[in-house]
């Protein structure tokens, strides 16, 4: 495979992942990568090593059984670093999140059907995170990616929290040519 | 497979409570009842000894099978471990069992009436604020707020719950101030004596006493348990247990404080203060204290209340910084320990297989004698449903022997 297939500066690609806040809260999470800059090649024992800047756009729902909905809006600048005659890469990321968490506060349990009704309270938080992952540059358009994510939850309505978890999913660039 | 062995697998696994919940709802969602259906041609009486979660269920399914029956309680009150106070604040206090440990549909399973034209109301427990207090330091891991989570009922209690919905359907059965001494199944009947030589009859007798009453030999049996049988009783281990609770001027403490390590504290459940007043419609300011085993046995060991919530009060006045005498405004006290016919908190642990150990004190004798509570539910040990469905599976297996 001609080193032409890693991904190239210009590039635009789909992230669609599983993602999993806490380990244990459940979700999934579709983004849109596109390259800002190429940060210069660096040679080494004629190894040749391509460092480029993205902009990373996600979307995600996850839910914490039984407590909140969440969705997540979260941009991240992210350091993509691979050798350009390999698709193995390693990303670090910076993102600034906000998150939307549909959150169950109380419930009503008809004694007779054993139905509950819940209510809920939409509570906001900022959530700056910093991120690191690898992955796989698309071989006929699909890649692989896994992200660990660590930040804070920072509460509007709420308090503030620990965030952390992972996600892991394929990348989809449909601009490739083999 | 204890409570405590599953909450620790399922935090060892990275898997929370909520899940530990749903799978033990599993267990009891309305596809498989926990009130069981079954034939008999009974035609006896039955005594329940004890009118705790699993005395007064036993009675409400003998009710609805039409089996004659009466329920035999040592306190002045009903409801053993279930137990609230109305008083003390602008809400009412579950001062025994408190939590929904799993999803409140199984309150409805447990009355298992579709005409029942009744809602209740309940908090999604789930604590925003979680600190620990460990070496002299105050540590926040709000981020468990995101593991955990169970139910509460808002503005009622446990002991509400079987007022209401179970105890009109079984009142005129209930007998209180009778203390069961001893229990003759040596001739066809059961003879039951109190203390006062006041004796009762029944062809079969489900016992549902706290499993500490029965380690301590409060009721001498005739001819005495076999001796497989007593050992398995004395293998569960049931410690002490106290709940504090305290008016403050205003809110100083977290949702949850642990003591020690956060996700050891969340293992064992032996220790918290919490804020009992979490999502209840109050203004109040109420802290909990939760204390079982050796951690509630530093406070109940003392000589008086005076001596209790002063050794609490200090300890909060360490963790905050004084605040704790500086907004202080009431407190109740429920030593569990100190009650007579209840002896401790709830069972704990198992000497050996839990499975077996519950399977040997399960086995009816000579088909007169039983055994229920929530020391011998398996899938829900140390939970109030547990002791229902402990006493319902086991009154399914008395009317059909």
């Amino acid at each position: 495979m001609s080193s032409a297939v890693v991904a190239q500066y210009g590039n635009k690609e789909w992230q669609v992942g599983y993602f999993a806040p806490y380990i244990s809260n459940m979700g999934g999470i579709v983004g849109y990568a596109c390259d800002l800059k190429e940060l210069g090649e660096s040679s080494k024992q004629q190894s040749t090593c391509k460092q480029r800047l993205q902009l990373l756009t996600q979307l995600g729902y996850f839910t914490q059984a039984n407590v909140s909905h969440n969705l997540l809006l979260n941009p991240e600048m992210v350091y993509r670093w691979n050798k350009s005659d390999k698709r193995f890469f390693l990303t670090s990321s910076v993102g600034a999140g906000y998150l939307l968490s549909f959150q169950r506060q109380n419930g009503t349990l008809n004694l007779g059907t054993g139905e509950m009704e819940y209510s809920y309270d939409a509570l906001n938080y900022f959530l700056p995170t910093v991120n690191t992952g690898l992955g796989v540059d698309p071989i006929k358009h699909l890649g692989f990616y896994f992200k660990a994510t660590y930040g804070r939850k920072l509460g509007l309505q709420n308090e503030n929290a620990t965030f952390f978890g992972i996600s892991t999913g394929l990348i989809l660039n449909f601009n490739l040519k083999d | 497979m204890t409570r405590k062995e599953f909450i620790e697998r399922s935090l060892s696994m990275g898997i929370a409570l909520p899940f530990l919940s749903s799978a033990l709802f599993q267990s009891c969602s309305k596809d498989d009842s926990i009130l069981p259906i079954f034939q008999t041609n009974f035609s006896g009486k039955v005594i329940i000894v004890g009118a705790g979660a699993a005395g007064l269920a036993a009675g409400y399914l003998l009710k609805r099978y039409g089996v004659d029956f009466e329920i035999i309680e040592a306190a002045p009150v009903y409801g053993g471990r279930l137990k609230k106070s109305s008083n003390f604040t602008d809400f009412p206090i579950d001062i025994g069992a408190e939590w929904i440990h799993t999803d409140p549909k199984i309150l409805a399973d447990i009355i298992n009436n579709p005409n029942a034209n009744a809602n209740i109301d309940i908090i999604v427990y789930n604590p925003q604020t979680i600190k620990s207090w460990k070496n002299g330091k105050l540590k926040s891991h709000n981020y468990i707020s995101s593991f955990y989570s169970e139910w509460k009922f808002k503005n009622s209690t446990w002991f509400d719950f079987f007022e209401q919905f179970i105890v009109p359907e079984i009142s005129d059965k209930i007998v209180l101030n009778k203390p069961i001494a001893e229990i003759n199944y040596q001739g066809d009947k059961v003879l039951l004596s109190t203390d006062s030589n006041e004796t009762f009859e029944a062809e079969k007798v489900l016992i549902t006493t706290p499993v500490k009453t029965l380690q301590n030999n409060q009721i001498i049996f005739q001819p005495s348990l076999p001796t497989e049988k007593k050992e398995a009783i004395n293998k569960i281990f049931m410690g002490d247990g106290i709940k504090i609770f305290i008016e403050f001027k205003e809110k100083f403490y977290p949702d949850i404080l642990a003591f020690g390590s956060i996700l050891q504290a969340l293992n064992e459940e032996e220790k918290f203060v919490y804020d009992a007043a979490f999502r209840k419609d109050s203004n109040k300011h109420i802290l909990g204290l939760f204390a079982i085993n050796d951690k509630a046995k530093a406070y109940t060991q003392l000589n008086s209340e005076q001596e209790i919530i002063d050794k609490f009060m200090a300890e909060l006045d360490e963790i905050f910084k004084g605040k704790a005498t500086a907004n202080y405004v009431k407190h109740i006290i429920q030593n569990w320990s100190k009650e007579p016919f209840i002896q401790g908190a709830y069972s704990y642990s198992f000497e050996g297989s839990q499975r077996s150990l519950v399977e040997t004190i399960n086995e009816p004798l000579q088909n007169k004698i039983y055994f229920a509570g929530e020391a011998l539910s398996i899938e829900n040990q140390a939970m109030v449903h547990g002791a229902c469905e402990s006493a319902y599976s086991m009154i399914a297996t008395m009317m059909q022997d």
